[in-house]
């Protein structure tokens, strides 16, 4: 402390940090509950499923398709510069791949039991380099906070699509893509499964947050210092036609906003810093990322454990033969009655597996976004940081688990029935 | 399925996408790499190997240095033995001639010596012959006696010798 | 209204019923998981690297189900 004292450079930067941390304290989630909170931006869209830049045709565009790209772009640069020249004294990242290699060379060699183990290798590298990239690249900065603005009338035409397309109206779901939402409302506002399906919608939707974008140029972003006021309901910027107001569910929410039809004259709030020019030009809405952390999206995670499950199974095909394989899974249930029941189980236990490692994955990283999502509130300026390197760690282990466990199924893959019986039961027990 | 957002297309998107990293990752990075790695143990093998001949072949060459050394040595102080010997040997030699030669010398002086004796006594000899002669004439001149001349003779070359060699 | 709030209300019980009792498990195991590492590592310290890493593995193992029940609290919450 008299240390603290006698030297001014390191009392400054303590004064700061502790100014840094108070501010970012009272900026964040906690100080807005004292009205303050000036550092908060307006929550972002937080849903499991990803979601899509473009359409082209029927075709969507996900935000984490084009992460995935980016991924893999970046791994064959780095395999490029790795493998460019390659001299007998490795150069940075030739040596940095070989001993990656190495590493993996071993560990297939002692799973396997020799240079058999090497056939695992091609599939498992990509495996950990996919994975591992993919989580990494989720944790740049600009990913989940700039993209296209997806305007409240966007909003409910996907919303409605689908709401039609589940009750099984597929005319009135094609109408609402091909008109937009205002101009469907007039046309067909009276129909009534089209009262029925919004005033479900709203009874569930209402209360949505959306939010109020600044500047005009479609490209949203998620920045500091905006704060509660700049969010708004879904009920406050959409009402339903005067015709619905007799219905209960629907009833309050259209008093809230007092106007009769939909996007026509919304009511600029006196507290709040919107106007109805900010919701007809598209500047009320949701974000809708352009990059999102492949790993969150479950497409990525569930295509990575099933190419990894097929390899297994062609693994053990390629090994033990067609019957040898098979006979690990399928017995003659007159013979060996728990036999078959087992074959059965384990048959369902490979299924399992594409599951297992399919939430693994996609859990982990959505829970760290989720994670870094709320310290970034919590803490806005500083907090992030800390858990930041906790998902550059969390990122390895997991394209560590995903390539280790994909070799150890292979492993036990490829060895016989006969005497292999003790190491699937250790192979099931790690597994779960 | 569709809330959490699988859907076939994009299932299918992103296993292509993932069957593409792996083929490319098995051409341009599993395929070099392995390559280069075997190719390096092979050669590393290989050297050691080398290396290991070299040494049993420095080892076994050391020894043959060591052994010719040996060699060496010992015919050095063979040859230094050697040469101690008919150092001494001409050592001796040159003793015993110049020995022989200073015999030889002393021998001849001797010799010359006596020679020179002999010249000497035989020339004393005739000088005493010719005092002796003058001696007899002078007796003669006295009177003529050859007993006495005899002995006086006698006498003188007696007297002559005895000094003469002393 | 009403009905929405309670609904909502329920969903968000539900949800942190979820992640609250899907942690126990995952939460004791993690904590044997790091005893057991530690009496290992006190008693051969020279196999401190290989039980480091055998531990985090097991440990991420163990956090899979923790997030699996944290994947089941986000879908009631979001879907």
């Amino acid at each position: 402390m008299g240390k603290l004292i006698s030297n001014p450079k390191l009392l400054l930067a303590a004064v700061v940090a502790v100014a840094i941390l108070l501010i970012s304290f009272l900026g964040g989630a906690v100080g807005a509950a004292f009205g303050l909170g000036f550092l908060g931006g307006p929550i972002p869209l937080i849903q499991l499923p990803a979601e899509y830049i473009t359409e082209i045709g029927s075709y969507q565009l996900m935000n984490t398709f084009v992460m995935f790209w980016l991924a893999i772009l970046v791994i064959i640069i780095l395999v490029f510069l790795a493998t460019r020249n390659m001299k007998e004294v490795p150069g940075r990242w030739q040596n940095l791949f070989e001993a990656f290699f190495e590493f993996f060379i071993n560990l297939a060699e002692a799973a396997a039991g020799g240079r058999r183990g090497r056939m695992f290798l091609p599939v498992v590298t990509a495996i950990f380099l996919g994975v591992l990239f993919s989580n990494w690249l989720g944790t740049l900065p600009g990913v989940n906070n700039i993209g296209r603005i997806e305007t409240v009338e966007e909003f409910m035409e996907i919303k409605l699509k689908k709401e039609f397309n589940a009750e099984g109206h597929g005319k009135l779901a094609k109408d609402v893509k091909k008109m937009g939402f205002a101009k469907f409302m007039e046309t067909h506002g009276e129909d009534e499964h089209v009262e029925e399906v919004l005033r479900t919608f709203f009874s569930e939707h209402g209360q949505d947050l959306f939010v109020i974008f600044s500047g005009d140029s479609g490209v949203g972003f998620i920045n500091l210092g905006r704060g509660e006021q700049w969010k708004v309901r879904l009920n406050q910027v959409v009402a339903l036609p005067s015709n619905f107001d007799d219905h209960d569910a629907v009833d309050t929410f259209i008093h809230q906003v007092e106007v009769p039809r939909i996007l026509e004259g919304v009511q600029p709030d006196e507290e709040q810093e919107w106007t109805a020019t900010d919701v007809e030009e598209g500047r009320v809405g949701l974000l809708v990322p352009f990059f999102r952390g492949a790993s969150t999206d479950l497409n990525t995670t569930l295509a990575i454990a099933i190419f990894a499950m097929v390899s297994v199974q062609f693994w053990g095909f390629r090994t033990l033969g067609f019957s040898g394989y098979a006979g690990k899974f399928i017995f003659n249930p007159i013979k060996d009655p728990i036999g078959a029941f087992v074959g059965l189980l384990e048959l369902i236990g490979e299924g399992i597996k594409v599951i297992s490692f399919t939430f693994r994955l996609f859990g982990n990283m959505f829970a760290g976004e989720i994670l870094l999502i709320a310290m970034g509130f919590l803490l806005p300026l500083i907090g992030i940081i800390p858990f930041l390197g906790l998902e550059l760690f969390v990122g390895v282990i997991q394209a560590a688990i995903f390539s280790v466990l994909t070799l150890i199924f292979g492993s036990l893959a490829i060895i016989a029935h006969g005497h292999g019986d003790h190491d699937e039961e250790h192979g099931a027990e790690q597994a779960h | 399925m569709e809330a959490l957002g699988i859907n076939v297309p994009g299932l299918l998107t992103q296993l292509i996408s993932f069957t593409i990293l792996v083929i490319v990752l098995y051409f341009f990075l599993y395929g070099p790499i392995t390559r280069m790695l075997d190719q390096r143990a092979e050669r590393i093998k290989s050297s050691l190997e080398a290396a290991d001949r070299a040494r049993t072949e420095a080892a076994s060459s050391a020894e043959a240095v060591e052994k010719e050394m040996a060699n060496a040595r010992t015919e050095g102080q063979r040859l230094i033995a050697e040469a101690q010997d008919a150092a001494r040997r001409a050592g001796e030699q040159i003793e015993q001639r110049s020995r022989q030669q200073a015999d030889e010398i002393i021998a001849r002086a001797e010799a010359e010596i006596a020679q020179q004796r002999d010249s000497a006594i035989e020339e004393l000899r005739r000088e005493f012959a010719g005092l002796a002669v003058l001696a007899a004439e002078r007796v003669v001149e006295r009177e003529l006696d050859t007993a006495r001349h005899q002995e006086l003779i006698d006498s003188v070359l007696e007297e002559g010798l005895s000094n003469r060699q002393n | 209204m009403e009905n929405i709030t309670e609904f909502k209300g329920l969903e968000a019980i539900g949800a942190a019923i979820a992640i609250g009792l899907g942690a126990i498990g995952p939460a004791v195991g993690i904590g044997m998981l790091a005893a057991k590492a530690m009496e290992a590592l006190g008693r051969n310290p020279e196999a401190a690297d290989s039980i480091r890493q055998n531990m985090i593995l097991a440990i991420a193992f163990a956090e899979a189900i923790a997030i699996y029940a944290l994947v089941v609290a986000v879908i009631i919450l979001f879907v």
